[in-house]
């Protein structure tokens, strides 16, 4: 195997990479640049002619308190949603599978949210969640407790939503942990019994919760992702209301671009939604990784 | 030197439909070690996982030390385990892994928790006590340097002597050893296998070790204790397991290479033959009895005249392997195939493809009858010196 060889070698393993290099920079490089081009122009859609603006769509954007309230209210989203699906996903799946006859059957019910039309499914929350034939206010009344006004009000709305979306995103890191869960060397639990780790607990933070490390970074990262990408819920229940309380990054895009016609200005925010995303994704990573280990 | 010892008394197991182990009885004397050895599926490791109370018996009792800890769970019994897979804590350190067990049982809950713990004068000093424990222990296993390693920085023999460590450490009643030389290389395994007996030594408590070969059983345990389809079919030492199995089985899963076994049909007075030619008498055997002879290749004999209780041979090839040199003989008429074990000057005489004599050594004839069972073989006919007769 001389230099030469090598190189030939070389040479040819790039070629075989052109197909895929060629697709990517089709389906998903160019379009990102696109959008990032059009954020710098007044385009407005159906219009023929765009003036160049710069960045001036940016800085316009730091003012533009709908943007800054949308930005703000996706924030809060992700809090609330993405402790308690991780949380409550662990959970289930310890629950689950610790116990023997009825896995499979509580396995499908728990992920039956995730393969669920979630259009369909919220027309089910609006009904649950009415302020005065809602089961769930009936419930709350039935215990003493005063009804609450769940999506009308704007103090609730945005935990409201978050309640959907953890019903929502629970299932899938059921599943999730779930595999993480079977990957676990049972010698490991027959080695900590023997060590002497007598309590569940003193099990689970020797061996359960370290093994899963790789698979919970897996799941805060889906997680996140959804949770910022959250729309469905907020088209169908809320629009965005009451007085812009429910008002979330994407619906804010979706109406700019698609309802104003405002490509530019989508364009600009996208583009910050794109950042912020990498951004934490890349926070996250950084800073798990150093205490995950993969074996 | 403690006092430990352990006590198996007929232990059942069955999973589901499958009976695992019917009435194993085993008692290991203090400071013993014994091995189990058997085929894969014998249940030689559920009997091992029921000694350590990670597995619970249908019916029957575990003695330790004279008391019956059947009840009491394997955290609580204090024994050490080694597992085949080493069984590490892949996010801990070397020595982390090793001062583990010394952690759950000297520290309390909340002194073992990050923050709390290491701000509590007391835990301090037992964590200091820890340190050293685990530092002797690392010494006696030559892997101090190795201590701030996690296990996917270490090399397999590396992970075992840690395996070992956590073992060690904590000074338990017994150590259990569930084939934790299967995956090393063969140069380390012979080399280890000297090691962990003399760890044993040290330590001075009663080894139970599971493995599945039975040149490691025997280079390595007091007493052998070979297990078949759920029973132990003999408990004796290596010497007598070689020399005078009680069971057909036993007698052909120990020895490499094979014992010879040779079906012959009895004839008068206990006389066996291999067709129309007596190889031995003596036997406790009547006429028309199905017997099996089996002779150990040091035992065969090769003559090139026909002599008292020969049979013809033909020699196929032979083995040269340095020290030795296998035979490898098919029986004229017959067509059953024999392996003898030569100096390799004597094999050096004998060519392929010609018609030798075999004798089995008459004082080592091994005869088992219906059922695999021993036949005994009576002292005087053609028996001029053997360790039966002596």
């Amino acid at each position: 195997m001389g230099p030469r060889h090598d190189t030939h070698e070389t040479r040819a393993a790039y070629w075989l990479c052109v197909p895929s290099l060629l697709l990517m920079l089709l389906l998903l490089i160019l379009p990102t640049l696109a959008v990032g081009a059009l954020s710098l122009t007044d385009a407005e859609l159906g219009s023929s002619s765009y003036n160049f603006l710069g960045l001036s769509a940016y800085s316009d954007l730091l003012a533009d308190r709908r943007f800054i309230r949308a930005f703000k209210n996706t924030a809060i989203y992700v809090g609330l949603v993405t402790p308690a699906s991780v949380f409550l996903g662990l959970m289930l799946a310890l629950l689950i599978e610790a116990e023997d006859s009825l896995r499979s059957f509580f396995r499908s019910v728990f992920f039956l949210p995730v393969v669920a039309l979630v259009v369909a499914m919220a027309s089910v929350w609006q009904y649950l969640m009415h302020p005065t034939f809602g089961p769930i206010n009936l419930l709350l009344n039935a215990m003493g407790l005063p009804s609450v006004n769940w999506l009308g009000s704007s103090d609730n709305v945005l935990p409201a939503l978050a309640i959907i979306g953890v019903w929502q995103a629970m299932g899938f890191n059921m599943v999730l942990f779930l595999a993480g869960l079977t990957g676990i060397n049972s010698d490991l639990y027959a080695a900590a019994e023997m060590d002497g780790a007598r309590s569940r607990w003193s099990r689970f933070w020797t061996v359960t919760w370290p093994m899963l490390g790789p698979t919970t970074l897996f799941v805060l990262t889906i997680t996140v992702i959804n949770a910022v990408k959250v729309f469905e819920t907020v088209a169908t229940l809320t629009q965005g209301g009451p007085a812009k309380a429910s008002e979330v990054l994407l619906w804010t895009i979706y109406q700019e671009g698609f309802v104003f016609l405002h490509i530019g200005t989508a364009s600009a925010m996208a583009v910050v939604f794109i950042v912020v995303l990498l951004t934490l994704l890349l926070i996250q990573t950084r800073l798990l990784e150093r205490q995950v280990h993969y074996s | 030197m403690s006092e430990a010892s352990l006590e198996l008394r007929n232990i059942e197991k069955s999973f589901g439909a499958a009976r695992i182990l019917s009435g194993v009885n085993l008692v290991a004397k203090s400071g013993e070690f014994i091995a189990l050895v058997g085929p894969s599926g014998c249940g030689k490791s559920t009997l091992l996982r029921i000694a350590a109370g990670l597995e619970a018996p249908d019916s029957g009792d575990v003695v330790l030390n004279g008391r019956t800890v059947t009840a009491i769970r394997a955290a609580d019994r204090d024994m050490a385990m080694v597992f085949q897979s080493y069984a590490l804590y892949p996010h801990m350190t070397a020595r982390q892994n090793i001062a583990l067990p010394l952690a759950m049982r000297r520290l309390n809950a909340w002194q073992r928790a990050p923050m709390l713990g290491w701000l509590n004068p007391l835990a301090r000093a037992i964590r200091v006590g820890i340190q050293r424990d685990v530092e002797n222990a690392a010494a006696i296993l030559k892997i101090s340097s190795l201590l701030d390693r996690k296990p996917a920085q270490m090399s397999g023999g590396q992970r075992q002597r840690v395996a070992l460590g956590r073992a060690l450490v904590r000074q338990p009643k017994a150590f259990l050893m569930d084939e934790p030389l299967s995956n090393l290389d063969a140069a380390l395994r012979v080399h280890t296998r000297a090691e962990i007996v003399e760890l044993h030594r040290r330590a001075g408590v009663v080894t139970l070790y599971v493995t599945h070969d039975q040149e490691e059983a025997l280079s390595m345990a007091d007493r052998v204790a070979v297990m078949m389809g759920g029973r132990i079919l003999q408990i004796a030492t290596p010497e007598e397991i070689y020399h005078d199995p009680n069971h057909l089985d036993v007698a052909s899963f120990v020895g490499s290479p094979r014992i010879n076994l040779i079906p012959v049909s009895v004839t008068a007075a206990g006389l066996a033959c291999l067709g129309d030619t007596p190889v031995t008498d003596g036997l406790a055997a009547n006429a028309g009895d199905k017997i099996v002879l089996g002779v150990r290749p040091e035992d065969v004999l090769l003559h090139r005249e026909r002599q008292e209780w020969c049979a013809p041979v033909t020699l196929q090839r032979v083995e040269f392997l340095g020290a030795e040199a296998l035979a490898h003989l098919r029986s004229v008429g017959h067509d059953e195939l024999l392996i003898a074990r030569l100096a390799p000057q004597a094999a050096a005489a004998f060519h392929a493809g010609e018609t030798l004599f075999i004798a089995p050594r008459q004082d080592r004839i091994l005869a088992f009858g219906a059922g695999g069972m021993r036949v005994a073989r009576l002292v005087g006919a053609s028996v001029h010196t053997g360790r039966h007769a002596a």
